[in-house]
């Protein structure tokens, strides 16, 4: 029995369902839960193999950019052993998002340590989960959702004529939903005050408004504790998420200037606002 | 790699852009589908030739973080109220009654580290939570709602036929797993 029990009754289940045959798995990796459900699963040892092989890039993944394993390409470039210039192209490409969104987060997002050194767990997570997510796509596996720690994507329908319908969790009330999501095809990202302190520099804003000895109740001034972001991408979802997230109460404005992208974020009062023009039920249904 | 979505203001206002040199040419070089077998781009080569038009190229890799980071140790502690325990997920599958179970204590970079499960009796986890905690409070704040997401998706499942995924924050948490694999190891 593994850790990955948890997010599922045994680490690997298929069922039967309305919608057909589906295949669930789930993972420990990059220090959370991986959990894989494919739906309408037409050839189940091509489903397996696809899953298998999706974990396996992120187990390839988390190699290369743990700084936790001494063995990393990033841990050898913050030793000076490597070149950052001679690392994999995929550091490059890892290392150069992270630069973009950094300026265009205006240092919200970052990177880097104090000290300098690279740090990019914060981008890799869903860069890395979006890369095994497309091996999935890429093995003709078209029912899908793909998630690493609550942020995912999901492909195709979970069953026939059937949207995905995700759940926002309640960062005020553990194991409920705040509101729902339904979509066909694409990402659901989630940043909150759990993440603080790993990769997030929080604005003066949001760093006044979460401190617990200044928290006011208010549902005029009170500060946002989860930070949703949907669009056609995981990795920049993902990275969205965590940077509006970090900008507080200015992080939903910033969401709205990438085409694609919408934004659900919950205060402390657990109300609910949404990211440019959009009425909170064309984005997220309360139940 | 990820389309990169369109922020043209920013572009526009980015001083980076109008460097538009050897740099951005070599990263866009690296980036480019003619790269993408060569692991490490051979030093003393050029890699100019075949990237993509440096109008689109992204900035150049190394840049200086700015001012004033936070050091992650000195952040204050999450809103979240005092620690309490993630809600009992509901189920078919029995109650969540019975004694729970505690793992070793691991040190993590937060500080020590104990989880406590209760199982249902088919053996299923319907509770999680770190117990021991470091001193100060605003970490183990923080570690508890490692217990969260990885709980919500069972609770989802088990609660709410409707939903087929759930996305909520979370932190990574090496210290929590390795205490609660031990459980699982032992049971």
């Amino acid at each position: 029995m593994s850790i990955a029990s948890i997010a599922s009754i045994a680490s690997s289940t298929s069922v039967m369902t309305g919608g057909g045959l589906v295949v669930r798995r789930a993972a420990q990796v990059m220090g959370t839960v991986a959990s894989i459900h494919v739906h309408a699963v037409v050839d189940e040892p091509a489903t397996t193999a696809a899953i298998d092989a999706a974990l396996a890039e992120l187990e390839r993944l988390e190699a290369m950019f743990s700084t936790f394993r001494s063995t990393s390409v990033v841990s050898r470039i913050n030793r000076g052993e490597l070149d950052l210039l001679d690392a994999p192209r995929e550091v490059i490409e890892v290392l150069d998002s992270c630069t973009w969104l950094e300026h265009a987060s205006d240092g919200a997002f970052d990177c880097r340590r104090p000290d300098g050194s690279l740090d990019p767990a914060g981008f890799v997570k869903g860069w890395a989960a979006e890369k095994a997510a497309a091996i999935l796509a890429g093995r003709g596996i078209t029912n899908f959702m793909f998630s690493v720690g609550g942020d995912l994507v999901v492909h195709g329908e979970h069953a026939p004529g059937r949207r995905w319908n995700i759940a926002i969790a309640d960062p005020l009330c553990t194991g409920a939903a705040a509101c729902s999501v339904e979509i066909t095809g694409g990402a659901v990202a989630t940043s909150g005050t759990s993440e603080r302190g790993q990769h997030i520099r929080m604005s003066a804003d949001a760093t006044d408004a979460t401190d617990a000895t200044s928290l006011t109740v208010d549902s005029a001034t009170s500060p946002i504790v989860s930070l949703t972001v949907l669009g056609p991408s995981l990795a920049w979802a993902d990275a969205f998420a965590t940077a509006a997230f970090a900008m507080g109460s200015k992080g939903l404005d910033w969401i709205t200037r990438f085409d694609g992208y919408r934004a659900i974020a919950i205060d402390a009062t657990g109300a609910l606002s949404t990211s440019g023009d959009f009425a909170l039920t064309q984005v997220c249904v309360t139940t | 790699m990820a389309d990169r979505p369109k922020a043209s203001l920013l572009r526009r206002a980015w001083p980076a852009v109008a460097i538009a040199g050897a740099s951005a040419a070599l990263v866009s070089a690296l980036d480019s589908p003619a790269q993408l077998t060569a692991i490490n781009p051979p030093a003393g080569s050029s890699p100019l030739a075949g990237g993509p038009t440096v109008v689109t190229a992204p900035p150049p890799v190394v840049t200086q973080p700015p001012a004033g980071p936070v050091d992650p140790g000195a952040a204050p502690p999450p809103t979240q109220g005092p620690p309490t325990s993630p809600a009992p997920v509901g189920g078919a599958a029995g109650a969540c009654t019975a004694a729970p179970v505690d793992g070793p204590v691991e040190d993590t970079r937060w500080g020590p580290v104990q989880v406590e499960v209760v199982r249902r009796a088919d053996g299923t986890i319907c509770k999680a939570d770190a117990i021991q905690t470091p001193h100060d409070r605003s970490r183990s704040l923080r570690i508890n709602q490692v217990a969260v997401p990885i709980l919500n998706e069972s609770a989802v499942a088990a609660g709410n036929a409707n939903f087929q995924g759930v996305s909520g924050a979370t932190i990574t948490s090496d210290g929590y797993q390795q205490s609660l694999q031990a459980i699982l190891n032992g049971g």
